[in-house]
């Protein structure tokens, strides 16, 4: 009767996890596009936020980057033919104060850094979270495409980032990041000519 | 109609989670860096109590006593990876701002707590009820505190800058987790003599 009364319980949990899991997969499935297309949004909007009026043209990444996810060629035209505009890099860091941050930096066919976006982050709210407002990101639009430094207090040198008062990790991150584009740009995409 | 009423003073003031049944203590510090996000993550956990509280309740009769508790917290996780997958695809600003804290909900001792003591002894109607009334208790208690913290925080309020930081400088330790314990503290004190006051009347 005890064993009976066992094996009754496992079956009905049993039955509970089976109706559950059958429901996640429902919702798993029909929540499936909708959620593809938000991360597809998010990247676009971060892509015309660096690089406005282009044609971006994924390509394939070279070598093992650290950093870098993605690499888009901004083009005028679709198919690729028109004139480079310039290039946009899709990167994510985990050296920030919280978990990944995911950020895309363009550089303009001039040689220089036409901006940066923020896509994603969950740094400190009041803190590292400044990191996705004008005041920082504003700064590195019209930079050379050479190494950036992070300064306290800001440098007087062009090429240094000043960095968000109390949250030096997140800014020393993301301009980490920054600087494994503008390295593989300037070994891989700057010197053919384009 | 008037034990509606009732529950749902209950559930916000006479039992209110946070307050009172001092319940859920991990989302209430750790989300709790604006009045967007506070509210954000209550009504999110509303939405789970409500419906964890409904099919707990529907199912009462047929869970053996046993196994109630892997079977609750099977329903509650359901529920909470349901939101997670909703929020993911149609509200992706609240997404991002509670993305970490989401699955969190499913070992929130409030939604437990109330399929324990309410839902797996009382009817569906009345659960259903006890779910909205205490997921807006909860709902209250964050806002309140995130509205506190970001004002003190980051001079501002759901976003609007209040106190201009011309003359304003936002103490910052309010945002980041010791100002939780620091606000939390005194938002208890002043709720619960205001309370005092209230019944002694």
């Amino acid at each position: 009767m005890k064993k009976d009364s066992i094996i009754k319980n496992a079956l009905i949990l049993f039955v509970i996890t089976l109706v559950a899991g059958g429901l996640l997969g429902i919702t798993f499935n029909a929540t499936a596009e909708a959620r593809s297309y938000q991360t597809k949004l998010k990247t676009e909007v971060a892509l015309n936020a660096v690089l406005a009026d282009s044609k971006f043209i994924e390509e394939a990444i070279e070598g093992e980057p650290t950093y870098i996810t993605n690499v888009y060629q901004g083009n005028t035209s679709d198919d690729g033919l028109g004139d480079v505009l310039g290039y946009a890099f899709q990167l994510e860091t985990t050296e920030g104060y919280g978990d990944l941050i995911t950020l895309m930096v363009a550089f303009k066919a001039d040689g220089t850094i036409n901006g940066i976006d923020i896509i994603s982050h969950t740094e400190t709210p009041g803190l590292g979270a400044k990191a996705d407002e004008d005041k920082f990101k504003g700064q590195f639009s019209g930079k050379a495409i050479s190494e950036l430094t992070v300064l306290k207090g800001g440098g007087s040198k062009p090429q240094d980032v000043d960095a968000i008062g109390g949250a030096t990790i997140t800014s020393v991150a993301v301009t980490k990041a920054i600087n494994e584009a503008i390295e593989y740009y300037n070994t891989n995409i700057g010197k053919e000519g384009n | 109609m008037s034990s509606i009423t009732k529950q749902l003073k209950q559930g916000i003031i006479d039992e209110n989670p946070v307050f009172i049944q001092v319940l859920g203590m991990c989302p209430t510090l750790a989300v709790t860096s604006s009045a967007m996000n506070g509210m954000g993550m209550g009504l999110a956990t509303t939405a789970v109590l409500m419906g964890s509280n409904l099919v707990i309740s529907l199912l009462r009769n047929i869970i053996p006593s046993k196994v109630r508790i892997p079977a609750f917290i099977v329903v509650i996780a359901t529920f909470v990876t349901m939101v997670d997958l909703l929020l993911q695809g149609f509200i992706p600003a609240l997404y991002d701002a509670l993305g970490l804290f989401i699955p969190l909900i499913v070992v929130n001792c409030i939604v437990l707590g109330r399929a324990e003591s309410f839902a797996s002894k009382k009817g569906p109607g009345k659960s259903l009820i006890d779910g909205i009334a205490m997921g807006l208790g909860f709902t209250l208690a964050l806002t309140i505190l995130g509205a506190i913290r970001e004002l003190i925080g980051a001079g501002s309020i759901f976003g609007l800058q209040l106190l201009s930081a011309s003359w304003y400088q936002p103490i910052t330790i309010f945002v980041l987790a010791p100002g939780a314990f620091i606000a939390l503290g005194f938002v208890f004190a002043a709720f619960n003599a205001f309370r005092l006051k209230v019944t002694k009347n």
